[in-house]
């Protein structure tokens, strides 16, 4: 009988402790793809990404909200700062021309632009560094998920704000100025750029 | 049904309701579904601004996995019931496997005019520089962490993702996605250049 009953209890601890799952990592892929950008201007951009999850204060704890609470409240703080550069490119996506588009009358040519876009966006690893991290109570330390979710946001963060600094702007001038010495170097006296109105 | 018996099912009784007393104080108190932290809202800052003047002609996206694992020194093979853990854990003490989608751009870099227009009565001859990678990119966005286990210091995920680009830009390389970058590069000129001339495009080596 005392076998019979460590046998269940064995049975019993395997079945618990033994379900997990695991997932395998997606098998490589690749794609290649024909594109026609021209990329007319680099921007080199730095940004802080701070994060506070202190928000949560224990003195003010109230027993009718613990159900609604997103999270388990913990005693303690966590900050943390992380640094890092990106390099932003625009320009103008030449395969988006269409045949009308170029017009050649005599020594002059008239070219209509696809409006300007993001043409590439790249953070370097080497350049992201944590500067400052800061834990204090019963709080864990950020996980690498953490910190991949406010690299995230600091990448959207960037392509939000880097349009208020003119890159648009810049990138059709310079594919403008590319293109008016690039014709007139093959010869034509007059080149007109036509712009498209950017999305 | 004898005593032993009853008292093993009023055991196993007891045993249940703990698990599932267990199960529900987990699901009330543990089991939240956690809101993203999210960052705070702090400027940008413009550390250098470049005219440049690159054409890619080709994109090459690539999907790499990483995976750095630091395991137990213990045989695994006979099983130590002092080292059940290790055991249970399969001798995995730490891991770390990242998922990393990244592009290489092959194309031109016509930066300060490195490029050459020549023409007479019939014909253009256009020399363009070899075609490059010329850009690899790699950003958060395209990282997924797929597991972590333990702590890691930022030097070891940094080196990953920098040996993810190389993978990845060994990978574009061995495609000779050159070759289509030329083809590419031709049809795009073309269109850009109406003429009745004969339009000759050409390469330059690679130094």
């Amino acid at each position: 009988m005392i076998m019979n009953k460590v046998t269940i209890y064995i049975i019993l601890f395997v079945l618990i402790t033994a379900c997990s799952s695991s997932e395998k990592p997606a098998d490589e892929v690749y794609k290649i793809r024909d594109i026609g950008q021209l990329s007319t201007t680099e921007y080199t951009v730095g940004k802080i990404i701070k994060v506070d999850d202190s928000n949560y204060d224990l003195t003010e704890f109230e027993w009718e909200e613990w159900t609604k609470l997103p999270k388990l409240p913990q005693y303690g703080d966590r900050r943390i700062l992380i640094s890092c550069k990106s390099k932003v490119k625009a320009g103008v996506d030449l395969s988006k021309i269409q045949d009308g588009d170029i017009k050649v009358i005599g020594s002059t040519i008239e070219i209509k632009l696809p409006p300007a876009e993001i043409t590439s966006f790249s953070m370097d690893p080497r350049s992201v560094r944590t500067q400052m991290e800061d834990l204090s109570g019963y709080t864990d330390r950020f996980t690498e998920e953490e910190k991949t979710s406010f690299l995230k946001q600091g990448e959207e963060a960037i392509l939000e704000d880097i349009g208020e600094y003119g890159i648009l702007e810049d990138a059709n001038n310079n594919a403008e100025a590319f293109l008016i010495d690039f014709y007139k170097q093959l010869g034509f006296e007059k080149v007109v750029v036509k712009r498209s109105i950017t999305d | 049904m004898n005593k032993e018996t009853k008292r093993l099912l009023v055991n196993l009784f007891v045993l249940l309701l703990i698990i599932a007393a267990g199960i529900l104080v987990y699901i009330f108190f543990f089991n939240r579904e956690e809101e993203e932290l999210t960052i705070e809202d702090t400027p940008i800052q413009i550390e250098s601004i470049r005219t440049i003047a690159e054409i890619s002609a080709v994109s090459f996206r690539d999907e790499v996995v990483m995976d750095t694992i630091e395991r137990y020194d213990t045989d695994l093979s006979n099983f130590d019931p002092r080292k059940w853990m290790e055991w249970y854990e399969h001798g995995i003490k730490r891991r770390l496997t990242l998922i990393i989608k990244g592009e290489v751009k092959y194309g031109f870099d016509l930066t300060d005019d490195n490029y050459t227009i020549a023409s007479d009565e019939t014909t253009i001859t256009l020399t363009l520089p070899a075609p490059k990678a010329i850009d690899v990119i790699v950003s958060p966005s395209d990282t997924e962490v797929f597991e972590e286990k333990g702590r890691w210091p930022e030097s070891v995920r940094r080196n990953m993702e920098v040996r993810a680009q190389h993978q990845i830009e060994d990978a574009a390389t061995r495609l000779n996605l050159e070759e289509k970058a030329k083809n590419n590069a031709e049809r795009l000129f073309e269109k850009l250049i109406q003429t009745e001339k004969i339009l000759i495009i050409e390469f330059q080596d690679h130094e």
